[in-house]
């Protein structure tokens, strides 16, 4: 009988407290978004099963958790917690990744920078709030709304603000048709919304294999601390465009970026247990996290407005809110908002360029962070 | 947690706002000119550096018997992947 009263003590029921059922809760909230609200479908189901997961307790000998040394969730976290997956993650993303868009009117890429200011505009939030220098850097890359630049960064930068990082991060991500429209509107006039663009001009294989090696040469000597991201970024880009390797691009944007999805949502997921994630620190970056979004989106449609002053050929200034990155939604929301004031304007292809440029402007922040605050 | 305005000093917060706005602008504005660039250096490269024309003559297999035809281009195909029938890619 006695042994049945211990047992009984070690049940994840005797354990529970308040912070995990709680976490639970918002778990089941992030899978029934995926599968009722299909939102961010691919990384809101693994990440909300994982905290449902991390947050069944469990006695300290028995090292189930991400945090206990030797526990097998710690192995997977592993590749969270040094960076191992947002790489490999890029890899894929290049391989996927047509920069045609982008090549074929250069101009947009700026849109991709100036979007950035969500990032620094939240560090100097961060900093006022109290926290460090390093944990200011880490929370304002939420503006890159980049989910796996997010984790590279704060993996290196501020591994204890990691869950919460990541899973703002990926929610914003996920709520990008929700928080962006009412910004596009407010900073954009009828007659702006209703510009159409001229059709984008045909790129040859060429330019295509060589942009990899260039923006990869540019950007490293530039910032070195974006090697690793955008060294994978390209790399996964020529083996799609160099025609020669096929298979290893086709491995790298289907099974190798669905298996790194898998294990680094559940891992992220796993990794928010009520007794680190709930905090008020968390609450903090959750609030910085919807203020970097919101100024980089409207830093893209600003800055569109600003280049319009100069230019011949008008841009639809909508398109600057595809710099945030957070590939492709922030396009298809520009599209959607486009054609809701003109049906038969295409802004797709044209959201995509500044959309693609803001996957290497995140990045590139993100190098620049690293450097600056690595120790 | 102290919040403040002498953290963001502390921090350097400003001049890393600056500095990293301008860097980023900085490589994307080359990136930007250098894609600007890349159709005309190619138009040029093409000029003096014209691709090589294939050659357009039937080849004599055309008329060969079909079994003769087939055997030539196994050999063919065979000669280029160097005597094993792997593919390009290798591990």
């Amino acid at each position: 009988m006695e042994i049945l009263f211990e047992f009984l003590k070690t049940t994840g029921f005797a354990m529970m407290t308040w912070g995990n059922a709680l976490m639970i809760i918002v778990g089941i909230f992030f899978v029934s978004l995926a599968i009722i609200k299909d939102y961010e479908p691919l990384l809101l189901l693994p990440i909300g099963f994982g905290a449902i997961v991390g947050n069944i307790p469990s006695i300290d000998s028995m090292a189930l958790n991400v945090y206990q040394e030797g526990s097998v969730l710690s192995f997977l976290y592993l590749g969270v917690s040094k960076g191992i997956y947002p790489p490999l993650i890029f890899l894929g993303i290049g391989a996927m990744t047509d920069f045609s868009a982008m090549l074929s009117n250069p101009k947009l890429v700026l849109l991709g920078a100036a979007a950035q200011i969500g990032i620094f505009l939240t560090l100097i939030g961060a900093l006022y709030l109290g926290f460090s220098p390093s944990e200011s850097g880490a929370i304002g890359i939420i503006g890159g709304a980049d989910g796996p630049t997010a984790i590279f960064l704060s993996s290196k930068l501020a591994p204890h603000l990691l869950g919460s990082i990541a899973i703002a991060a990926y929610s914003y991500m996920a709520l990008v048709p929700v928080i962006q429209p009412p910004i596009m509107r407010l900073l954009t006039t009828k007659k702006e919304r209703l510009i159409r663009m001229k059709e984008p001009r045909h790129v040859s294989q060429r330019e295509k294999i060589i942009f990899p090696v260039a923006v990869f040469l540019i950007s490293a000597l530039i910032a070195p601390g974006s090697i690793v991201l955008i060294g994978m970024l390209c790399l996964g880009n020529l083996l799609k465009e160099s025609c020669v390797t096929e298979r290893l691009a086709n491995t790298a944007r289907n099974a190798m970026i669905d298996t790194v999805t898998i294990i680094l949502g559940f891992s992220v997921g796993a990794s928010a247990q009520a007794q680190t994630f709930l905090t008020s620190q968390s609450l903090l970056v959750f609030a910085l996290g919807a203020l970097s979004f919101s100024i980089a989106t409207a830093g893209g449609v600003v800055f569109a407005k600003c280049m319009n002053l100069f230019l011949r050929d008008k841009i639809n200034p909508l398109i600057g809110a595809a710099g945030v990155s957070a590939v492709p939604d922030s396009a298809r929301v520009v599209q959607m908002v486009g054609q809701k004031e003109d049906p038969h304007n295409f802004l797709l292809m044209h959201a995509m360029a500044p959309n693609v440029a803001g996957v290497l402007g995140s990045a590139i922040a993100a190098g620049i962070l690293w450097s600056v605050f690595v120790k | 947690m102290n919040s403040g305005v002498q953290n963001i000093v502390n921090g350097q917060g400003i001049m890393i706002t600056i500095s990293g706005m301008l860097i980023v602008f900085a490589a994307l504005a080359i990136t930007s000119f250098f894609i600007y660039l890349l159709p005309i250096f190619l138009r040029i490269f093409a000029r003096i550096l014209p691709a090589e024309e294939t050659s357009h003559h039937i080849p004599a297999f055309y008329s060969a018997p079909e079994d003769e035809a087939l055997a030539a281009i196994g050999f063919a195909l065979h000669s280029e992947a160097g005597g094993s029938m792997v593919g390009k890619e290798s591990f």
